[in-house]
Formats: structure tokens, C-alpha cells, sequence
């Protein structure tokens, strides 16, 4: 239950907060596939792509890339030409088809597009695999910015952040 | 629509995905990778072109390349 160390008295204040945490998910469950994946299209344009843009400025970009960049020197800028030019593929290649045919997630729309249960297991492994190494990088960088600001050791905020999401998650998908 | 109209459309399709993929790889890789020593030769003030580029004009060409495909696909 507490895989980070927690001093005894803190173990009130810990179980309030996932507590809450849960509360906030549950109050945001939606019904419908579409409600989670896609706000059930409520959300204006403007604001979803501000939230896209914001979702860049995250610690990836700041801290690794800014990082890579300084201690790379001029090599760091694969880095750079990498990131904008797989989104301009992703933009010729599978946006537009992903919006036409409905579907919400990668691993179904080629599944669907190729009639292949296989191409989606594949496309299934390569999505947790990049999932994987993201949220990895952004929990680091997490954990870093929090523990230069707050003095708390980067493990256990890396660990508050992962439960945040453990309990947001399930519960907004009822 | 009929089948021709099918083929035309995802004819042109093809065409205009070709000619951005070959703005997008002259940029990037040509530019920046293949023949970065030949234009930091270049400077623009006191910036070695190769290294602009690379770092910024790669990506301005990038922008525009997706604004030309979100328009184009309406």
C-alpha cells in the first residue's frame, strides 16, 4: 500500500489525499467510450489545442530536450527536426484517416483500416512501449522540478504523481 | 461518388502527401544533416545557415507543411 517509505504520522494525512484524489476521479466519470477519450466532443477547438500545445511544454521538452540539446551540441538537433517532423507524418500519414474512420485509438484504426488483428497487437506493443519510456521521462521530470521546489527527495514525489494517476484514471472511467 | 471519383481523389491524395514528404525529408535531411558542412558556409549575420536551418528554419517549414495538409483536407 505504501511502497515509498511514510513516516507513521503521515499516514493520515497520505490516506486523506488518495481519498480525495478518488473523489475528484469519481466526480468526473463519464458514461461513453467517447466521453473519455474525447471529452464526448465538448470541448472547443481552441482549448483542445491549447492543451495539445501545453501537453508539449511538458518535461520532455523543457528539461531532456533543453538538456540533450546544451550537452549534444549541434548533434542535439536530430532531436529538434525528429519531434516536429514525425508530427508533420503523423499529419500526412494517419491523422486525417483516423478522424474518418471514428476510431479513438491507433491500435483499433489499424487494426480496422488493414482487417488484421495482428497489425493491432503490434501497434498495441509499439504504443506501450512509447507510453512507457514518455511517462517514465515525465514522472522524472516531475519529480525533479517538485523536489527542487518543495526540498522533498525526487523518489517520493515521482511516487505521489504515479498514485495520482492510478486513482484518477479508473475512476473518471467508472 | 463512383469508383473513378474515388481513384481520382485518392490519386490526388497521394500526390499532395508525395510532394510534402519531399519538402519534409529536403528540409530535414538534406538540409540539416546531409549538407550542413556546405551551407554553414552561408552566414546570415553573424548565424551559419546549416545551423539555422536545422534548429529553427526546419521546423518554421514543418509548421507549415501540416497547415497546408489540415486546409487542404478541409
Amino acid at each position: 500500500m505504501f511502497p515509498e517509505s511514510i513516516a507513521t504520522e503521515q499516514i493520515g494525512p497520505t490516506c486523506l489525499s488518495r481519498l480525495r484524489l478518488s473523489y475528484i476521479g469519481w466526480s468526473a466519470r463519464v458514461r461513453e467510450t467517447s466521453g473519455f477519450y474525447v471529452a464526448g466532443r465538448g470541448v472547443p477547438a481552441i482549448a483542445n489545442r491549447a492543451a495539445t500545445a501545453a501537453d508539449w511544454m511538458s518535461a520532455a521538452s523543457f528539461i531532456s530536450m533543453a538538456g540533450l540539446i546544451s550537452f549534444m551540441g549541434y548533434d542535439g538537433s536530430i532531436y529538434l527536426m525528429g519531434w516536429t517532423g514525425v508530427y508533420v507524418l503523423l499529419a500526412l500519414l494517419l491523422a486525417p484517416y483516423l478522424r474518418e474512420f471514428g476510431k479513438y485509438t491507433v491500435p483499433d484504426f489499424v487494426g480496422d483500416r488493414y482487417y488484421s488483428d495482428t497489425a493491432r497487437v503490434v501497434a498495441v506493443i509499439a504504443a506501450i512501449f512509447v507510453s512507457f519510456t514518455y511517462v517514465a521521462g515525465q514522472m522524472r521530470g516531475v519529480g525533479i522540478v517538485f523536489s527542487r521546489f518543495l526540498e522533498i527527495s525526487i523518489e517520493k514525489w515521482a511516487w505521489s504523481s504515479v498514485w495520482s494517476l492510478l486513482l484518477f484514471s479508473p475512476c473518471s472511467a467508472e | 461518388m463512383t469508383t473513378n471519383d474515388f481513384k481520382g481523389y485518392w490519386q490526388d491524395n497521394k500526390h499532395l502527401i508525395l510532394i510534402l514528404l519531399v519538402v519534409w525529408a529536403a528540409v530535414s535531411l538534406v538540409c540539416g544533416i546531409l549538407f550542413v558542412e556546405q551551407l554553414n558556409k552561408i552566414h546570415i549575420g553573424k548565424l551559419s545557415l546549416g545551423f539555422w536551418v536545422a534548429q529553427q528554419g526546419s521546423i518554421f517549414v514543418f509548421v507549415i507543411l501540416i497547415f497546408n495538409i489540415c486546409l487542404v483536407h478541409g
